[in-house]
């Protein structure tokens, strides 16, 4: 599903300058700052970076589902045209399975213990459109098939499916109402590497069957290398660095991308990934600069005092620092595990 | 399933068996002439001796333990002091009368303390949520048959909205019949025990209620119904408060129990002719066979509850398999 | 377990609803062990007015602050008679429900098998117990006093204690320091008393106070049902005076008192176990 054509095309959803806030016991934190993003349709989009980086945020934000003690503070979710947060919440609601699904992360908790596998999807259906009983059931039937389960099995409960199937069943119920976009959070983080291969190649393979699009959340680089067309990296609730997968894994334009990209298992070379040293930043009250300063190896005192800007290198790529027109330098020096260890001797020196 | 089903009727059987046994020693053995427990010390001695004779009771313990059980299985309870009839004749009507009263204001007290726990829990943090808990754990605190105390001094004596106790005007009905349980009369001497005893009763379930939707809303799988786009009456009632009710289930047998011990208060208060009524004004007159029997059936309907209730748990979770 | 106290005390103060319920407890036990002392009246004794008639049913005044009984007693001095008998019978039937359902839900925790199968029959037999039914019925065989109600309440009440302490040693029973415990070779008993019982004793005391609530209840129920000890003077039993004189609904001042202090009482006891319960299990905790 690599590189599709239709990159140009109006996009199915479109994210403006999304801020977002928590309110905590210490002050407001900010876990979306400025984020903007488009997925156009059939397309997929990988956001990926470390837990607390506010992706998760940013999925529920999208679903309009979010904790009591988080507004959003700007910007524009649009899907398909109409902006969601300008709009009533009851629109919202409606958009909501119809139009953008998604595939919860923990597939044992996110199903409902008590209720059948057959009711929980019905329900999902029936929410939003009218659909005779036979008609519903044959649907279910087909949605198992189409994910590689037994429809034989779509009255079980939650707990009689081993993890990977029950996998399975999200994305079924996913995919329930034909969806133009899935979000996807961290779908296979509970399942051994060979059933996480098997769900991401049968949703690839649906993907290119029904052509949604998907923005799929992940800590992990390598998934986005091998499933998505483009990537957003996230930092400290700001996107740091998009473009075409390929080129950014290639060439990151961003310290922290470098950083990610150390992560990565190389083939047939005896290598050691290197971890990025120190925490994520604190969002209720940030230093001032850029929020990858305290961590960044080659930070410059401007990086400290002056908060970067998105800018864009060629139509489709774009990375938030000051010195991204020298990373093809710094990237041979973020190689070297000595580069990262002198962040963290500055980081834990008093 | 079934091989569950003939385990926990064993233990039922093992533990009616045990109560049995338990209130045959402890009507018998405790301090005081054990033969008091049957002949009524009015007759006159040699009547008395010939009781003894009659029923058994110069016999050892262990025999007359046995005839004890062999008639209990078939409802002979013995007999009453004060009226010489069968004690059962006298109990099963009370039966009626008690669980007339208990049942409707059990089931009312769960029901309105499950969707009252369920909507404080869901908007937890409220004021409402600290009042209703406040209110609940005052009510909870007071004695029951004091509450009943202040309701008949305010709804009957003050306001004169209800009669301040009894089943039926007192002789509309000289005899117990059906027909009794039909009329007004007998509706407008029901409310305000079970006001009472529902008002009472909901503290519970509505506090355990509440703690349980405190842990239910924070699941995936609700964050998952609300991205299906149900709205947030449908995520409460369809969800959250379905999945929250199985922890209450598993206490229904206790408060069975508490109820049907409650009831002897609400009915000595409310002059209700229940059977925990019979059994206090029983024992105040030393009438030891019914008290005996009052007792017997008071928990034979206390276990078959705990069971019933186990069962009731055991449909309403599929997590539960029976092997 | 002075350790396991003051930090009891520290984390209920820490919360105003519990500091509040922590000061009425103490009130009441302090009102328990002076309230006698402190009393203007004998609580048994008959009050005449001026003219040496007796004063029935006479309402609050400046020397009877709550009003008189039927039969001319102070009310106000039977209420601090009356704090006695209620922290007497609850705290010590809370005392005893702790320390059978505490031993009886380690053993059958711990030991599993054939011992918690055992264990556990016996204590569905006393949950089928009618709890009310069943103490009138002992009292009525063995005559009405103080300890005969503490008996009869202690030998129902722990199967609650039980089984709540049973689920929590089964949870702990599979834990590191447990088996840590078993490699240094240390035996049952001491794994069982020294490891487990410290880690089970904030649920125990938990469900102590509500033990000690439901027992202020119920010894106050069983006065008013009239099979309370007849020698003491409780809130229960001055219930039970007013409703047996037929004169509680002309005099709300005999009525109401009692049922107040019985309910102040009892929700201060719950509250403190409640905020101390908030603590040790987060998920009860309100954002």
């Amino acid at each position: 599903m690599h590189q599709r054509s239709n990159i140009n095309a109006e996009p199915v959803l479109h994210i403006k300058g999304l801020d977002l806030s928590y309110a905590t016991a210490h002050g407001r934190a900010a876990a979306l700052t400025n984020i903007s993003l488009s997925l156009a349709p059939g397309e997929s989009l990988g956001l990926v970076g470390e837990s607390g980086c506010g992706k998760s945020t940013l999925l529920k934000a999208i679903m309009g589902v979010m904790p009591s003690n988080a507004a959003i503070e700007g910007g524009q979710v649009i899907f398909k045209g109409a902006d969601l947060v300008a709009g009533s919440k009851e629109a919202w609601r409606k958009a909501r399975w119809a139009g953008i699904s998604m595939i919860a992360q923990s597939a044992l908790n996110a199903l409902n213990p008590v209720r059948r596998i057959s009711a929980q999807i019905a329900e999902a259906i029936l929410t939003h459109k009218s659909m005779p009983k036979s008609e519903l059931r044959a649907r279910i039937c087909h949605l198992f098939e189409i994910v590689g389960v037994d429809p034989e099995r779509i009255d079980d409960y939650p707990h009689q499916f081993s993890g990977g199937m029950r996998q399975r069943v999200l994305i079924a119920m996913a995919l329930a109402l034909e969806p133009s976009v899935v979000l996807a959070d961290e779908p296979t983080t509970a399942l051994d590497v060979i059933v996480q291969d098997q769900i991401f190649n049968r949703l690839r393979a649906l993907r290119d069957e029904l052509d949604f699009a998907i923005l799929l959340v992940t800590h992990d680089l390598a998934v986005v290398i091998e499933n998505c067309d483009r990537i957003v990296v996230m930092y400290g609730g700001m996107i740091v660095e998009t473009g075409p997968t390929r080129e950014v894994v290639r060439a990151p334009s961003h310290p922290y991308t470098l950083g990610l990209r150390n992560a990565l298992p190389r083939l047939g070379v005896d290598y050691e990934p290197i971890a990025i040293p120190g925490r994520p930043p604190d969002l209720v009250d940030p230093a001032p600069g850029c929020r990858f300063a305290a961590r960044c190896p080659f930070a410059l005192p401007v990086c400290r005092v002056v908060t970067p800007d998105l800018l864009p290198s060629t139509p489709d790529r774009a990375a938030r620092c000051h010195r991204a027109g020298e990373m093809e330098t710094l990237a041979s020096l973020a190689g070297k595990v000595e580069t990262w260890n002198r962040v963290g001797d500055l980081a834990n020196a008093p | 399933m079934g091989r569950y089903l003939a385990t926990r009727l064993s233990h039922v059987v093992i533990t009616l068996f045990a109560m049995m046994t338990l209130t045959f020693f402890l009507f018998r053995l405790l301090p005081g002439d054990p033969t008091a427990m049957v002949i009524s010390p009015a007759l006159d001695p040699a009547a008395q001796e010939a009781m003894r004779v009659r029923f058994g009771l110069d016999r050892p313990l262990v025999e007359q333990y046995f005839v004890y059980l062999a008639n209990l299985a078939r409802f002979d309870f013995g007999y009453s002091f004060r009226t010489s009839g069968p004690v059962w004749d006298l109990i099963q009507g009370r039966l009626v009368n008690t669980l007339l009263l208990i049942l409707p204001s059990m089931t009312a007290a769960y029901a309105i303390g499950a969707f009252l726990g369920a909507y404080i829990g869901w908007h937890r943090g409220s004021r409402t949520e600290a009042g209703v808990i406040l209110v609940a754990t005052i009510l909870q605190s007071a004695p029951l048959f004091w509450l009943s105390m202040l309701a008949i001094l305010f709804f009957s004596i003050k306001l004169d909205l209800f009669p301040t106790g009894h089943i039926v005007s007192p002789g509309s009905f000289p005899e117990q019949t059906w027909r009794m349980y039909l009329t007004w009369d007998f509706l407008h001497h029901l409310a305000l025990p079970f006001m009472v005893n529902t008002l009472y009763q909901l503290c519970f379930p509505l506090l355990l209620m509440r703690s349980t939707m405190l842990s239910t809303v924070g699941e995936d799988f609700i964050e998952l119904a609300r991205m299906k786009g149900l709205t947030e009456r449908q995520v409460l009632f369809r969800h959250a408060m379905p999945t929250s009710l199985l922890p209450l289930a598993t206490t229904l047998p206790m408060i069975l129990g508490w109820a049907v011990a409650g009831s002897v208060v609400i009915e000595t208060i409310f002059s209700w002719p229940g059977l925990g009524l019979l059994m206090v004004e029983a024992v105040t007159q030393a009438d030891y066979p019914l008290v005996q029997g009052a007792f017997l059936l008071i928990a034979v309907l206390t276990v078959t509850g705990t069971f019933v209730a186990d069962m009731l748990y055991g449909m309403l979770d599929p997590r539960i398999v029976y092997r | 377990m002075i350790r396991l106290c003051s930090t009891f005390i520290k984390t209920v103060w820490a919360t105003r609803a519990g500091r509040v319920s922590l000061l009425v407890v103490v009130g009441c036990v302090l009102l328990a062990v002076f309230g006698p002392l402190l009393a203007p009246y004998d609580p048994t004794m008959r009050n005449y007015d001026q003219a040496g008639k007796l004063l029935r049913l006479a309402g609050p005044s400046w020397d009877h602050w709550m009003g008189t009984t039927l039969l001319g007693r102070d009310i106000f001095s039977q209420m601090m008679w009356g704090a006695r008998p209620a922290l007497l019978v609850g705290g010590i039937t809370a005392l005893g429900t702790v320390v059978i359902g505490l031993n009886v839900g380690l053993i059958a925790g711990y030991f599993g098998g054939r011992t918690d199968a055992i264990l556990m029959r016996i204590t569905d037999i006393f949950l089928g117990l009618p709890f009310l039914p069943f103490i009138i019925v002992v009292l009525a065989m063995t005559g009405r006093s103080l300890w005969t109600i503490i008996f009869a309440m202690t030998i129902v009440m722990w199967r609650s204690t039980a089984r709540v302490i049973r689920a929590q040693v089964l949870s702990l029973r599979e834990m590191q320091f447990v088996s840590a415990a078993r490699i240094t070779g240390a035996s049952d008993f001491a794994i069982l008393y020294r490891e487990i019982a410290p880690n089970v004793m904030p649920v125990a005391l938990v469900s102590t106070a509500f033990s000690l609530a439901w027992a202020i209840i119920t010894e106050a129920s069983i006065g008013f049902l009239g099979f309370g000890d007849p020698t003491v003077v409780s809130w229960g039993s001055i219930l039970y005076d007013a409703y047996a004189s037929q004169a509680m609904y002309r005099a709300p001042w005999w009525v109401v008192p009692p049922g107040i202090a019985i309910m102040i009482l009892v929700s201060a006891v719950y509250f403190v176990g409640r905020a101390y319960e908030e603590v040790i299990n987060p998920r009860l905790r309100s954002v």
